[in-house]
């Protein structure tokens, strides 16, 4: 094509060209470009954003083994606790339990006794808001029995000492001058129970999920 | 005068400079096209390139997140059970073991103090100290002493029992909240009936 012969002609077809040119530049720069650009930081930030997530995740997937095990040795100990010192009932009776383990030091000792009910109470707890419902309960018997200060020390030493968790809560010791080696004892002695009987159950098959688990995390070397 | 005669039509003429407009125009035609093919192309191969990797780091993190979950669940599971392994022997914790401090009690009443004791209560509580559960108890021990050195001897079996080294770490405080003249017929005028109110360091469940 050739351009034309008169000055003005050609000056208007290049101011023409250059005009196109400047909105083709323009046109180009607002709708392809800069989405372009704009689509792109996004994409970035999207990938910094999940691979930021993902060294984060790694790191937590890192310590699984650790939580594996802190997870068993708490399972272990629990269970362990709940098989020795909880009080499980007989049935439905936490009564006949208790008189069980309290009747077995009596006899021992040549005491005479008798292991009344006192009930089921919660344990006082730092307000959760009623979200949670604690695991554990008390269950409360008491003890009335005739006998010496020191049959009551050595009855309440040995039922301590096979359980370091059992309480006795209350005590009264009363002294009669007629008799001054007999008194009259009565105390109340206390249990954790859990607040869900199935517990115990439900424990044996956490602690064998749990080292299931450990064992295809960490290929059978968690435990 | 000088006189100039244009030869040359305008139509005819010719720009002196070395780069002609038409020239510059033919290259630009050329090489602003080419230019923005470049752009436009390294624009989308950037695109493409980073929607790649997207894809990549997507699909890794498909991978990685159902495994996170898990590692958290099991923070969160072994988080629970140490806390109520923790409560657990928090229990252990918050009881006194009465068998030995009521024998501790009884070697602290001497004969020589010539106290009797009528009676021993063990009151309990549950208290919260600083927001955590706590058993409190207290012994009220009710008791005649007898003699003279009845005032004194009261006083001495207060202070064995705030002293002792086997009851410091738990015994609170140790008050006489009654003092008076035995009411028993057959004591004498210097018998002394006296209360001493016992308060233990309250035990937490932790």
């Amino acid at each position: 094509m050739k351009l034309p012969t008169d000055k003005k002609q050609r000056m208007q077809i290049f101011a023409l060209i250059g005009i196109g040119a400047v909105i083709l530049i323009y046109v180009l720069f607002s709708f392809v470009w800069t989405p372009f650009q704009a689509k792109k930081k996004e994409i970035r930030e999207t990938i910094a954003q999940l691979t930021e997530q993902i060294d984060k995740a790694e790191a937590e997937i890192r310590l699984m083994d650790r939580d594996h095990r802190a997870n068993i040795e708490a399972l272990q100990k629990i269970k362990e606790l709940s098989d020795r010192c909880i009080l499980k009932p007989r049935l439905t009776s936490y009564l006949l339990a208790a008189r069980d383990v309290i009747d077995k030091h009596a006899e021992n000792m040549g005491l005479t006794l008798e292991v009344k009910e006192g009930g089921i109470s919660d344990i006082i707890s730092a307000p959760s808001g009623g979200k949670t419902v604690p695991p554990l309960k008390i269950y409360t018997a008491y003890v009335m029995m005739n006998a010496g200060y020191n049959d009551a020390v050595r009855l309440l030493r040995a039922l301590e000492q096979e359980n370091e968790l059992l309480c006795v809560s209350s005590m009264s010791i009363l002294g009669d001058s007629s008799k001054p080696d007999t008194h009259k004892i009565i105390f109340y002695v206390q249990w954790p129970i859990w607040t869900d009987s199935s517990m115990s159950d439900k424990l044996n098959e956490m602690l064998k999920a749990a080292t299931e688990a450990a064992g295809i995390q960490g290929g059978g070397h968690a435990k | 005068m000088n006189l100039r005669v244009e030869l040359i039509l305008p139509a005819e003429q010719r720009s002196a400079s070395v780069v002609s407009v038409k020239g510059l125009l033919r290259i630009a035609a050329i090489v602003v096209p080419v230019l923005l093919l470049f752009g436009i192309s390294s624009l989308v191969w950037g695109y493409t390139t980073l929607s790649n990797q997207l894809k990549l780091v997507e699909s890794r993190w498909a991978l990685t997140e159902p495994r996170q979950k898990a590692a958290r669940t099991l923070r969160e599971n072994a988080a629970k059970n140490e806390a109520l392994a923790k409560q657990l022997s928090g229990w252990a914790n918050a009881r006194l073991s009465w068998g030995e401090h009521l024998r501790i009690i009884q070697r602290n009443v001497t004969p020589e103090l010539k106290i009797q004791l009528s009676k021993l209560s063990i009151e309990p509580a549950m208290v919260l100290v600083e927001k955590n559960p706590a058993r409190s108890f207290n012994i009220t021990i009710q008791a005649t002493a007898f003699g003279e050195n009845a005032e004194n001897n009261v006083l001495e079996l207060r202070k064995r029992l705030l002293t002792d080294p086997a009851l410091t770490n738990y015994v609170d405080s140790a008050e006489i909240t009654r003092f008076e003249q035995s009411p028993v017929a057959s004591h004498t005028k210097l018998d002394r009936l006296f209360y001493l109110a016992v308060r233990y360091v309250p035990r937490l469940f932790k």
